[in-house]
């Protein structure tokens, strides 16, 4: 749990240098703050947040928040599965990404979402479903967050499997498997 | 048992969430108050 008005180095700093580093990528972040503005709750999310809560909460309501975050990581990392639509294998228990030989380095929520996608590949899912599935609670008005991480994805993937990611014009996104 | 890393600057946010998470979580908490500590 990581406040972001800190002396030395702010969250958002900490943050960014937990995702940057493999042994430490996958560590759930909640961001704690006094800022309340858009600006700030969608910088914390794309630097990796898990969550965010704003000042003042009550002691309980930051634990069931803990709670929730702890339960998405478990789950993730229990289902124990790969994904493949070939050339792209996605190892769930490792976070690990390949495009044929190549690894993709991915950082949290560009990994979470490309599972997600790819897991419901045929189906159109909305800004709103993605940011809730993947970023774990209804966060209206900023679905800016998804166009964001799908455009790191897609270059990350590169050809040919960034086309697969398709763009349902106003309404969200849709994985169009290969095979 | 799981362990949370608090990085709080302000004493009475942290010590409450401490005890909360502790107490109630079941969490061990280790609080620091500065970024590069963190």
């Amino acid at each position: 749990m990581l406040d972001v008005n800190l002396p030395g180095l702010d969250g958002f700093e900490v943050c960014r240098r937990l995702r940057k580093v493999p042994a430490t990528a996958a560590i759930p972040v909640i961001m704690l703050t006094a800022r309340i503005g858009e600006d700030d709750r969608v910088r914390g999310l794309e630097l990796g947040a898990d969550d965010y809560i704003t000042k003042p909460f009550s002691p309980k309501e930051a634990l069931a928040r803990v709670r929730a975050v702890l339960r998405r990581t478990e789950r993730g990392a229990a289902e124990g599965e790969a994904i493949a639509d070939e050339p792209l294998h996605v190892d769930l228990p490792s976070r690990q990404v390949r495009v044929g030989e190549r690894e993709v380095a991915l950082t949290r929520k560009e990994f979470d979402l490309l599972v997600e996608l790819v897991r419901q590949r045929g189906r159109v899912l909305t800004r709103e479903r993605l940011l809730e599935t993947v970023w774990g609670y209804d966060f209206p008005g900023e679905t800016r967050t998804v166009d964001v991480h799908v455009r790191r994805l897609r270059q990350k993937l590169g050809e040919p499997v960034d086309a697969r990611l398709e763009t349902v014009v106003g309404v969200g996104y849709r994985w169009r498997s290969a095979s | 048992m799981k362990r949370i890393l608090l990085v709080e600057d302000d004493a009475d946010i942290a010590l409450s969430l401490r005890n909360k998470l502790e107490r109630d979580g079941g969490y061990e908490v280790e609080v620091v108050a500065d970024g590069p500590r963190g």
